[in-house]
């Protein structure tokens, strides 16, 4: 019961502070900055029990009480940390096919032509900007305004490429 | 064993991978979100199934229903990993152009990446895609909303990029 119920609150934490430092600012590098902030949280949170369970501080639920328990608040915690990872790429990047659907939306009856789409889908908003981030996240860099792989771009390429075999799929989806 | 059904997230996970390229490779037909979506079910009922069929005694305390439901959360959350993961090699742009970046001898410059990559074919194929699938619909050159689903997923996830990022 503490592993859930303490692994929940360590998260919903980590969430509410990182809500209230990207209201500020968002960071450049966010992937590391999330890892960061997750990473203190947990082990701000896990010194705190650990400190309670020593001085036998009363709380409304108890605190992990064996090593099995912090594990599975680990786990829990670690899982819900990779998961906001993954998701948080959504909420960065605009996906062509939600703004799509968005602005056919606003249109309601009057419908969109094809050409009003292109006026407020760029080629900087979808590529451009995906570009900057490859080269933040380390994928690829720049030299003289050609972008180049890098090794750790090199390595994801090779886990995809890995992953369609496995599933005898072709090279590029569709 | 115990120590494997306390852990049983990870056996869910197991389940879903290896029925998910199971699904892929000997029924191909299926396609890629259906052996998605069978895998995923596989795991997540393997959870509760491991600990049903492998509990020495029952337990209904609420520990019991702790423990599943911690294991059930993490599976979930790894699932939902795996699964963007996947569909990242299926559809992302960023893999597209970095297989484009890396199958080119000399790198690519912004322009040689728009000459494929632009708006206008990554729009055009994206519109037949909605349309095909009925999310969408053209009349007099004009496009129209079908659906509303993706409407739905479009606005919540402004209203979580709005809680979270301020955007």
């Amino acid at each position: 019961m503490s592993a859930l119920v303490w692994g929940s609150i360590l998260l919903f934490t980590a969430l509410f502070c990182h809500s209230v430092i990207w209201h500020i600012k968002i960071p450049q590098d966010y992937n590391s900055r999330l890892i960061q902030l997750f990473g203190a949280v947990f082990i701000a949170g896990i010194s705190f029990l650990f400190y309670s369970s020593l001085s036998q501080i009363k709380l409304f639920v108890p605190p992990p009480s064996n090593p099995v328990e912090y594990l599975h608040l680990g786990c829990l915690y670690g899982a819900g940390t990779i998961f906001y990872i993954f998701f948080h790429v959504v909420l960065i990047y605009d996906s062509p096919t939600l703004l799509i659907v968005d602005l056919v939306s606003k249109s309601g009856n009057q419908g969109l032509k094809e050409e009003e789409l292109y006026k407020s889908i760029t080629d900087d908003l979808l590529v451009a900007s995906r570009m900057e981030d490859l080269v933040i996240d380390g994928m690829v860099y720049r030299e003289n305004d050609r972008y180049k792989l890098l090794p750790k771009g090199r390595f994801l390429l090779e886990a995809v490429s890995f992953s369609r075999r496995l599933m005898n799929a072709p090279k590029l989806g569709g | 064993m115990i120590i494997l059904l306390e852990f049983n997230f990870i056996t869910g996970l197991a389940v879903y991978c290896l029925m998910q390229i199971f699904m892929m490779r000997f029924f191909p037909g299926l396609g890629f979100f259906k052996s998605l979506f069978i895998g995923f079910f596989c795991g997540l009922f393997a959870i509760p199934g491991l600990f049903l069929l492998f509990q020495s005694q029952p337990h209904c305390g609420p520990n019991y229903y702790a423990l599943i439901t911690t294991n059930i959360l993490t599976y979930l959350f790894l699932s939902y990993c795996y699964s963007d993961f996947l569909m990242f090699g299926e559809s992302a742009l960023r893999i597209r152009i970095m297989r484009e970046i890396l199958e080119s001898k000399n790198g690519l410059s912004l322009k040689d990446i728009l000459d494929k990559y632009n708006v206008r074919n990554i729009i055009g194929l994206r519109l037949k895609r909605l349309e095909s699938k009925g999310q969408i619909f053209k009349l007099n050159d004009r496009y129209y909303l079908r659906s509303g689903i993706l409407v739905l997923l479009a606005r919540g996830i402004k209203i979580l990029r709005y809680i979270f990022t301020a955007h």
